[in-house]
């Protein structure tokens, strides 16, 4: 009963999620150009009119409803659904990786800065994790792209036509969410210091890193599994960042050009503002954090964690 | 007793950040009115077009439009700083009172904070900021830098309010704040003798940290093209591109994906300027911690 409940709130929550969404995404956005009389200069005006704003949702839900597609794109007879097929595998390619990535080391890393603490090591423990924590995605993504184009511009590592092109990615995004959860892991593990039952297992004799994987590791998890989502979230914030700095074609690359930014020789311009698409990737987002809730969920159930 | 050297060396960093942002733009090496030529002749014959790499005239380079880029650091550090502190002040002066009011963990005001933070926790806050603040109605609107910053305050007002209650509720359920209750004190008094001494260090702890994630949000927007203050500027007939009418750090960053072959200092320097900057809160948060909890055994 009480995980029904817990399910219908949930869906209740996305639903109200996607409602949002649609209506920040279907705002009217007619801009229009007026020329000052008798010079070339040129002003844009804006005026909203609710009618707009009314005919702009019953226009987009009819086109779903009847062609049974999300809507189109800027390319003639492309739609969104066509979009996603291309460019969501390729970052797929990166966020599962990712995720698992972020996921074990982030863990086995909050283990290593929980022993360590206190000792010398800890400057790779916790010090690192900290400093890891306050560099932002971007700086990291800009420092590895130079360092890369270089000292190894011959492995291209770059380019989006080599096998392994989701390599560089997938390390940029995870680094974030790990240590994120590295952090959540060893201060979930520094609460349960001092317990009986850790003593009990010392006392029977079993080696400290027995104790910490067997004993003390299982009963800190929940927190790091309530977490599961932020992770998600934090990477979907790097995947962003890192697709786009890097120019790797995904859906958050996608995402970007659909907000009608593109980049050209004098630099960003106005564009096409490709509503179908932003709602379609919006989608494919919350998806994906629902993915890692039901994920955290099944672990928290087989697991017996309450 | 153990010396704190985060708060130190946090204290000195903030220290140093602020003596460049109130007195940076007075040295005498620091172009105030960010001037700058396209183009130079250094000596006959010889062209330079900006943007300039680092050099003696030039300490950090300097940017497309030729202005010294340490000079653009200086006089930007204000802007920057003055962005990054209304925001979390603004975000706090909302989620304390909030936080505070959903303490029973039942109500109105619980579910309403919890309600907040859950709505805008499944979505990037990036791109939930860049959805609203691309907004034609805000893009135009006089007042955007305000607009703005409330709307990068309120996105993540929940989680922030949400945090808070549930410390109040834990608070509330500590035998000494259930004995201020039944020796009659008015809730005024419970607030200001009970709750707010024991919920401020981590009110501080956290605002620190919070400004450290609002400075990394602002450098992702910027990464992304979507300032706080930005103008349309006609670069053609029928075309116009938008622009950064504030000299914040953000400005600088924006061409980050065109600057990585041709001039890597451009958006460099900005970037190690927003991380500098969030490394000073991060450690200060830090330190105020080790700071509040130096009485308790470690």
């Amino acid at each position: 009963m009480e995980i029904t409940r817990a399910f219908l709130k949930q869906v209740l929550l996305y639903f109200l999620i996607i409602c949002a969404l649609v209506l920040i995404v279907l705002f009217p956005r007619n801009l229009t150009v007026a020329t000052v009389s008798g010079t070339a200069e040129m002003m844009l005006e804006y005026q909203f009119s609710w009618s707009e704003y009314k005919n702009n949702l019953t226009h987009y839900f009819e086109t779903v409803w009847n062609d049974k597609s999300l809507g189109d794109t800027r390319h003639e007879r492309v739609t969104v659904e066509d979009e996603l097929l291309r460019y969501v595998p390729a970052s797929l390619k990166i966020i599962f990786p990712a995720f698992f990535l972020s996921v074990f080391l982030g863990i086995f890393k909050g283990i290593f800065d929980y022993r360590r603490k206190g000792t010398k090591l800890s400057v790779f423990g916790n010090g690192l994790t900290w400093m890891l924590q306050s560099i932002p995605d971007f700086f990291i993504a800009v420092c590895m792209i130079w360092g890369v184009t270089m000292f190894v511009p011959d492995l291209k590592l770059l380019s989006q036509n080599t096998s392994y092109s989701f390599l560089l990615p997938t390390i940029l995004v995870a680094i974030y969410p790990m240590m994120y959860i590295a952090r959540i892991t060893s201060t979930s593990l520094l609460n349960e210091d001092g317990q009986y039952y850790i003593q009990v297992a010392r006392s029977k004799g079993f080696t400290q890193k027995k104790v910490v994987y067997r004993h003390i590791l299982p009963n800190a998890l929940k927190p790091v599994l309530a977490h599961m989502t932020s992770i998600m979230v934090h990477l979907m914030t790097s995947l962003l960042i890192v697709e786009y700095l890097l120019g790797y074609e995904g859906m958050s690359y996608r995402l970007f050009t659909a907000l009608g930014y593109t980049n050209t020789n004098e630099g960003l311009s106005i564009g096409l503002f490709e509503h179908a698409v932003i709602i379609g990737i919006g989608l494919i987002i919350m998806l994906l954090v629902m993915l890692a809730q039901l994920t955290s969920f099944i672990i928290k159930r087989s697991m017996r964690i309450v | 007793m153990k010396q704190n050297y985060y708060l130190i060396i946090g204290f000195l960093m903030a220290a140093v950040l602020a003596l460049i942002t109130f007195a940076g733009p007075h040295l005498p090496f620091i172009d105030k009115d960010l001037g700058g030529e396209r183009i130079l002749f250094p000596s006959s014959g010889e062209i330079k077009v900006a943007p300039f790499p680092p050099s003696d005239e030039f300490i950090l380079g300097s940017d497309r439009e030729g202005r010294d880029m340490l000079s653009l650091l200086v006089v930007g550090a204000k802007d920057t700083f003055l962005l990054i502190f209304l925001i979390v002040i603004l975000r706090y002066a909302i989620a304390l009172p909030l936080g505070l009011m959903g303490a029973k963990d039942k109500g109105f005001f619980s579910w309403f904070v919890r309600g907040w933070s859950q709505l805008f926790s499944s979505l990037p806050v990036v791109i939930t900021v860049a959805l609203i603040l691309c907004l034609p109605p805000l893009l135009f609107h006089e007042s955007r830098f305000f607009i703005a910053i409330a709307v990068i305050a309120l996105v993540d007002v929940g989680r922030v309010a949400f945090i808070i209650q549930k410390q109040a509720h834990e608070l509330s359920k500590k035998p000494f704040v259930e004995a201020g209750v039944t020796i009659g004190n008015n809730p005024v008094k419970m607030l200001y003798h009970y709750y707010f001494p024991n919920l401020l260090p981590e009110v501080i702890v956290n605002f620190f940290s919070e400004a450290a994630r609002v400075a990394m949000l602002i450098g992702q927007l910027a990464v992304l093209s979507v300032f706080i203050s930005q103008g349309f500027v006609q670069t053609g007939y029928g075309s116009f591109s938008v622009e950064n009418l504030s000299h914040d750090w953000a400005t600088l960053i924006k061409d980050a994906r065109a600057d990585f072959v041709t001039a890597i200092w451009i958006p460099f320097y900005p970037m190690l300027a927003i991380v500098v900057a969030a490394l000073t809160f991060n450690i200060l948060g830090e330190g105020f911690r080790k700071h509040f909890n130096r009485h308790m055994p470690s």
